[in-house]
């Protein structure tokens, strides 16, 4: 008997664990899906946008194992075998909905940012274009140009090197858009326009804005996907005592 | 640019020639007086993907030839955007996830046909 009521007592704290850790998986994936940076243009226009389907996932896998953890531990306690089984059932098969959501996350994420050329091209191709996904590209763009102080995926010379959208209806006047250019900080009116136009690197920013992008759309995928893996490596843990603990019930 | 505290106000011509046509043409601007705001020429309307050479003359001095070469546009469309490479943490999630789910279907299947108590 004290080894029955030991093993009940591990699955009810294992369970308390797992609960908690299911309620902080579905908050996090709440703060992914807002997508308080604003870049979901970028993957939503490319139809690569599993990041943020793997974040709806896990906010209703999240509170799934919440509520099926709780059940667990009153079935424990209840040491009944066909309470513990339902549990087992249900848990398996929120954890394959779970682990779909880490997997597609971490795979959607090598297509979008692996390199820069998936960016950079759809810079190129919707930046100033009148189409709706050209709106919502051109509006990102300008947010991350002025916000980070960047130009280009991985550089000015992107513009320069490669035809655009933007060019084709612009070119005449200027290589690449007013957002590279640098800004001051009282009125927001640019610096030094002539010089931008030309190419003087003291009146423009230099730097890509692919790391900018890659950085946050990482941090995206590592919430949902990471800290999905690692609740999902504590729930199979919970499992298998709970197997162990079903086997030793009369 | 030529240098403001000999040349400052004085007319230049800049001279560029495109190869391999040796078509020739000029611009004519002032030197800026010293201190100079702006230390550069912009030479606009040029060619892709060809050399040009160029020079200043001003009065009977010449400079010497500087050549360069204008780049070359790429179309965007021929950026390739496929799966260059998987990360290592795709690989190591897709792996331990995979065999998880099997150890644990197995686990259920076995747990719930031969241990009846």
């Amino acid at each position: 008997m004290g080894a029955v009521t030991c093993l009940m007592v591990t699955v009810v704290g294992l369970n308390a664990i797992a609960a908690a850790a299911g309620l902080a998986l579905s908050a996090v994936a709440i703060w992914v899906a807002v997508d308080g940076y604003k870049l979901y243009p970028i993957s939503g226009v490319s139809g690569k946008d599993d990041i943020f389907a793997g974040a709806w996932i896990a906010i209703f896998t999240g509170f799934a194992f919440f509520l099926t953890c709780i059940f667990g531990i009153f079935a424990a306690l209840k040491r009944s075998r066909a309470l513990m089984l339902v549990y087992l059932i249900i848990m398996f098969i929120i954890f394959l909905f779970e682990s779909a959501s880490a997997i597609t996350s971490a795979t959607n994420r090598d297509y979008l940012v692996g390199n820069s050329n998936l960016v950079k091209k759809q810079m190129l191709q919707y930046y100033a274009d009148s189409s709706t996904q050209g709106q919502q590209i051109t509006m990102t763009w300008n947010n991350v140009m002025t916000q980070v102080q960047c130009c280009g995926a991985d550089g000015p010379t992107d513009w320069i090197q490669y035809n655009s959208t933007y060019r084709q209806l612009f070119g005449a006047a200027s290589l690449w858009p007013l957002g590279c250019c640098k800004r001051q900080s009282s009125n927001f009116e640019v610096v030094d326009p002539i010089g931008c136009k030309a190419g003087v690197t003291s009146s423009m920013f230099t730097q890509g804005c692919f790391q900018y992008i890659e950085s946050v759309l990482s941090r995206y995928t590592w919430a949902v996907s990471w800290y999905g893996f690692s609740v999902l490596m504590l729930v199979f843990f919970t499992l298998v005592i709970a197997m162990i603990y079903y086997t030793q019930l009369p | 640019m030529p240098d403001c505290s000999i040349y400052g106000n004085q007319s230049v011509l800049l001279l560029y020639t495109e190869a391999p046509t040796n078509l020739n043409n000029t611009v004519n601007f002032t030197v800026q007086p010293c201190p100079v705001s702006q230390s550069w020429y912009l030479l606009g309307n040029l060619k892709n993907g060809t050399t040009y050479s160029m020079s200043y003359k001003i009065g009977n001095d010449t400079s010497s030839v500087l050549t360069n070469t204008t780049t070359n546009v790429n179309d965007y469309q021929q950026i390739d955007t496929g799966l260059r490479a998987r990360s290592g943490a795709m690989v190591v999630i897709t792996v331990i996830l995979s065999l998880a789910m099997v150890f644990l279907l197995v686990g259920i299947i076995l747990v719930f046909f031969f241990f009846s108590g």
